[in-house]
């Protein structure tokens, strides 16, 4: 019965959080459903931990390569989502992604 | 500071409490004007945003301003901001302690504004403020701010102005072109300052060290119009400040001053005389003051005057302010030091028509001027109270041999700030066995005049006077 319990918390966990997003020129998110997950643009790949947000917005500090951070805002009711990038060096980027 | 950040939290006014929270703001301006109004009854700017995404706990939106259907007009009026469209008005309180009533003008194009518990971000081309007494304006920035702590919650107006407190940097959003800003005051006394730069950035590391660097500034304050190339800057602030206080910043920060002025270039407007300095060592730590300036040249159209490898040390109390040059006067007056190792004093034809070219294709205005060249060496100059004693070695031509003189001067000097006026009142003059005092005086003179260049310069009786 705990193994269930447990199965199902992970389960409700993980469906709760978890988001795959995916746009052009190589943009990508995704995060699993305890906050890690991994952020890629055309020039770079970077680990990401500790992604805050639920629903239709999602953020996290990355300070990694050029990345400083980013932010991601699903619009309700719909797949479409925007990926906002702030770099360490140039200007913030902003894209469009699609999320399942 | 907390107006700005006010100014910025316009449509995020509410109060977030939980550190946990997903309270954010994402905001694009297209342009954003803003003029004190004169009727609380007529519009006082415009408001043009393209999408705008917001939430509080449960609720959150987002609004594309498709057709500018949302373009505002905006109101200030009983300490609230309104934003007034076709379809929906906005309102926000701003509190009667805001301060929002002394911000004169506000202007954005062309920017965006992230505001989420973790950060604070705000970039785009244009950005300017202005109160009564001043103006400051930020071409193409973008600035980021961090808590350093996952644990607090910046999504509020005291949260972005400890994140900033924090962690701060301000770079180029454009990194093809320098981070651009212009700065205005108007003094009590009259003067005006403006100042223009071309920055690399501006940063604030573990609430303490501030750096920033330029590519390049000028400003014009008074006579003077002042030129500077590439330029750092190194000073810190006390960590446990979190809140925005400029004074306390400003005073903490020129009492730990390192700056590198590699190259400045001083035009005095009035008088027609201009100054090259190149520094290498500028810095105050524990109430002492050392500057290091291997060149300083005085040139007006028809002579110049460069000394080589100056250095300076005065005291420099916390109280005293550095940018204040009377301040600065008083503390070196208390207790200095300068030594000027090298001086020559030379006719010039041409050498004021290139001081153009010093920044602008690098010319070195000293590099005609011959290795065994001096007017006076090891000049040394000792001030303690107000009191002066300079001792030096002095050359000149007595029946077409050059001749070294070694003199020591005693003397006091009258600090006048009120009228700009240094007087040096010359009270003993040590000269050389065989020479009378009196002829040995206007032997002096004649050299320091020589020495000096300008209109600054007066001498009457036994007093030199100094305008300043």
């Amino acid at each position: 019965m705990k193994k269930l319990i447990y199965a199902a918390l992970v389960l409700f966990g993980t469906s709760a959080f978890a988001l795959e997003c995916s746009g052009s020129n190589g943009f990508a998110v995704s995060v699993d459903g305890t906050g890690n997950g991994e952020l890629s643009t055309p020039a770079e790949s970077v680990t990401l931990k500790n992604v805050n947000g639920s629903g239709n917005y999602y953020f996290a500090k990355v300070n990694e390569g050029n990345i400083r951070t980013f932010t991601l805002s699903v619009s309700p009711g719909s797949q479409a989502s925007t990926l906002k990038i702030i770099y360490m060096r140039g200007a913030p980027e902003s894209v469009d992604v699609t999320c399942k | 500071m907390k107006k700005l950040f006010a100014t910025i939290l316009l449509l995020n006014t509410y109060a977030f409490a939980e550190v946990s929270s997903i309270n954010f703001l994402e905001i694009g301006f297209e342009k954003w004007d803003y003029v004190r109004p004169t009727n609380a009854n007529s519009p006082s700017g415009d408001l043009k945003f393209n999408e705008a995404k917001m939430a509080r706990a449960d609720l959150s939106f987002n609004m594309k301003n498709k057709d500018q259907i949302f373009d505002a007009q905006m109101y200030w009026r009983n300490n609230i901001i309104s934003f007034t469209t076709p379809f929906m008005n906005l309102d926000f309180s701003m509190g009667e302690d805001s301060g929002f009533d002394k911000i004169k003008s506000i202007s954005t194009k062309n920017s965006s504004t992230i505001i989420n518990p973790l950060f604070f971000s705000f970039n785009g081309e244009d950005f300017s403020f202005g109160l009564d007494d001043m103006s400051l304006r930020i071409g193409n920035f973008m600035a980021f701010c961090s808590a350093n702590n996952d644990e607090y919650d910046m999504a509020s107006a005291e949260g972005i102005e400890y994140g900033c407190m924090t962690e701060l940097s301000l770079n180029a959003n454009d990194y093809s072109k320098p981070l651009m800003l212009n700065m205005k005051m108007d003094y009590e006394d009259g003067d005006k300052l403006d100042f223009n730069a071309k920055l690399s950035n501006i940063d604030l590391n573990d609430s303490t060290l501030i750096q920033a660097k330029a590519v390049s500034a000028d400003m014009t304050l008074s006579k003077y119009f002042v030129e500077i190339g590439a330029a750092e800057l190194t000073c810190m602030k006390k960590s446990d400040l979190k809140v925005f206080d400029s004074d306390i910043i400003k005073k903490d920060c020129e009492n730990t001053i390192d700056l590198k002025l590699p190259k400045i270039v001083v035009n005095n407007k009035t008088d027609d005389t201009k100054f090259y300095i190149e520094t290498e060592v500028i810095n105050i730590q524990n109430e002492n003051m050392y500057f290091h300036a291997p060149v300083i040249q005085f040139v007006d159209k028809e002579s110049s005057v460069t000394t080589y490898d100056m250095t300076l040390k005065c005291q420099k109390e916390d109280s005293a302010t550095a940018y204040d040059l009377h301040s600065m006067i008083a503390q070196c007056l208390k207790s200095g030091e300068i030594s000027i190792p090298r001086l020559v004093s030379r006719d010039e034809n041409k050498l004021w028509w290139r001081y153009g070219d010093i920044l602008t294709k690098n010319f070195d205005p000293t590099a005609h001027i011959k290795s065994k060249e001096k007017d006076a060496a090891n000049i040394s100059i000792r001030l303690v109270n107000n009191s002066a004693v300079v001792s030096a070695n002095a050359y000149t031509k007595i029946l077409g041999v050059t001749t070294k003189f070694h003199v020591d001067i005693k003397g006091s000097v009258l600090h006048l700030p009120k009228k700009d006026q240094l007087i040096i009142k010359v009270k003993d003059i040590g000269v050389p066995i065989g020479w009378f005092k009196i002829k040995w005086k206007k032997v002096l003179l004649g050299i320091m005049k020589k020495a000096l260049v300008g209109e600054m310069i007066e001498f009457q009786d036994d007093n030199i006077v100094i305008q300043l």
